[in-house]
C-alpha cells in the first residue's frame, strides 16, 4: 500500500492519487485479485506448511524432552551403578578383611594345634626311647647278673654239691609223693 | 600210627623173639645217649651220601663186643632206613614199652653228674611211691643240667635242676 501510495504521491498531476482514476480502479481490481488468488491458492499452502513446520519443530521438542528425560535415567542409572559399586567394592574389602583374620586365626590354631602334636610326639619318643633304654638295661643287667650267678654256680658246684643237690631233689619228690 | 612207634614196635617184638626184651632196650638206650653225645656220629649215620653198608659197618664198628647182634641189627635197620636221626625217639618208645610190658613206666632221669646206685635206688623208690608203680630208670648224663636233676615220666617233668632255676632267675628280672 505505501509503495501505491508512494507511486501515487509521483503521479504527473503531484497529487496522491493519479489523474486518471479508472488506472487506479483497475489497479485496485488487479490486485485484489492477485490478492484474492493468493489468498485462496498460496496462504493455506503456506499456513500448512507452516503449521506443519511448527508441528515437526513441536515433535522435535518433545524428543529432545523425551531424549533428555531418558539421558536423565540413565544419569540416574549410571550414579547409581555407581553407588551399588561403591557398596561393592567397599563389600569386598570388608570380606578381604574378614578373610585375611579367619586365615590368620586359622593358622593360629593349626600352628598351635601342630605344636601339641609336636610336643606330645616328642613326649611319647622320649618316653619310648626311656621305657626301652631302661628295659636294655635291664636286660644288660640281668644277663650279666646271671652270667655272675653261672659262673658262681659253676665254681661251686663240686661233687659234693651235686650229691647234695641230687639228694635233695629225691627227697622233695619222696616228700610229695 | 607214627613211624616212629611202627619201628619201635616192630624192634621190640624182635627183641621179644630174641628172649632179652630189657637187655636190648637198656643197650639201645645207651646207644642212643652216646649218638646223642656226638653230633658228628649222628650227622655220619644220616648221611645219604654215605653208602648203607658204609654206615652200618659204622655200627657194628662201634658197638662190637658191647651189645648184642641183636641190639646191632635193629641199630643197622634204623640207620639203613636212614631214620638215624628218629633213633633216639624209636628207642625211648621201645624202652616204654618194654616197660609198660613188665606194668613198670619208664622215668628219663638227666643228671649234670652220674648217679650212684643209692642214689638211683632212692630216686626210683621215691618215683614209685609218686606215680604208683614200678619205674625203670634210664639214666643220662647231660652237662647241660648244670647241677641237680631232670627227670620225664611220660608227659610229666620234674625239673629240679640249676638251669632251670638260673632260667627262672633271668626271667624274674
Amino acid at each position: 500500500m505505501n509503495t501505491l501510495l508512494t507511486l501515487a504521491s509521483e503521479a504527473p498531476n503531484g497529487k496522491f492519487l493519479p489523474g486518471d482514476m479508472k488506472e487506479f480502479y483497475w489497479g485496485l481490481i488487479s490486485f485484489s485479485i492477485v490478492f484474492g488468488l493468493l489468498a485462496w491458492k498460496l496462504f493455506p499452502v503456506i499456513g500448512k506448511a507452516l503449521t506443519a513446520k511448527g508441528e515437526a519443530i513441536a515433535d522435535q521438542l518433545a524428543a529432545a524432552d523425551k531424549a533428555q528425560a531418558d539421558a536423565d535415567v540413565t544419569a540416574a542409572a549410571l550414579l547409581a551403578k555407581l553407588g551399588d559399586a561403591d557398596a561393592d567394592a567397599e563389600a569386598i574389602v570388608t570380606d578381604a578383611k574378614s578373610t585375611a583374620v579367619t586365615m590368620v586365626s586359622d593358622g593360629k590354631a593349626k600352628a598351635e594345634t601342630d605344636a601339641a602334636a609336636v610336643k606330645t610326639r616328642a613326649a611319647a619318643d622320649i618316653a619310648n626311647i626311656a621305657a626301652q633304654a631302661t628295659a636294655e638295661l635291664r636286660n644288660e643287667l640281668s644277663s650279666q647278673a646271671l652270667a655272675a650267678a653261672e659262673a658262681v654256680v659253676n665254681n661251686n658246684l663240686n661233687d659234693a654239691t651235686h650229691g647234695s643237690l641230687i639228694d635233695s631233689y629225691i627227697e622233695q619228690i619222696g616228700a610229695t609223693s | 600210627m607214627t613211624a616212629v612207634k611202627s619201628y619201635a614196635q616192630a624192634m621190640l617184638a624182635i627183641a621179644e623173639a630174641d628172649g632179652d626184651v630189657e637187655g636190648v632196650a637198656d643197650e639201645l638206650f645207651r646207644f642212643n645217649q652216646a649218638l646223642e653225645g656226638s653230633n658228628e656220629l649222628t650227622m655220619t649215620l644220616s648221611d645219604r651220601t654215605i653208602d648203607a653198608s658204609r654206615r652200618s659197618q659204622i655200627v657194628e664198628d662201634l658197638l662190637d663186643g658191647k651189645a648184642s647182634n641183636t641190639t646191632i641189627g635193629l641199630v643197622s635197620m634204623v640207620v639203613n632206613a636212614g631214620r638215624a636221626r628218629e633213633l633216639g625217639e624209636i628207642v625211648n618208645h621201645v624202652v616204654q614199652l618194654s616197660a609198660a610190658g613188665q606194668d613198670r613206666q619208664v622215668a628219663f632221669v638227666r643228671s649234670a653228674v652220674a648217679l650212684s646206685d643209692d642214689q638211683q635206688s632212692r630216686l626210683s623208690a621215691a618215683l614209685a611211691k609218686q606215680v604208683g608203680s614200678d619205674i625203670d630208670l634210664k639214666v643220662s648224663v647231660d652237662p647241660s643240667v648244670v647241677g641237680g636233676i631232670v627227670t620225664t615220666i611220660g608227659d610229666t617233668v620234674i625239673d629240679g635242676s640249676v638251669r632251670s632255676r638260673l632260667s627262672q632267675l633271668r626271667e624274674a628280672f
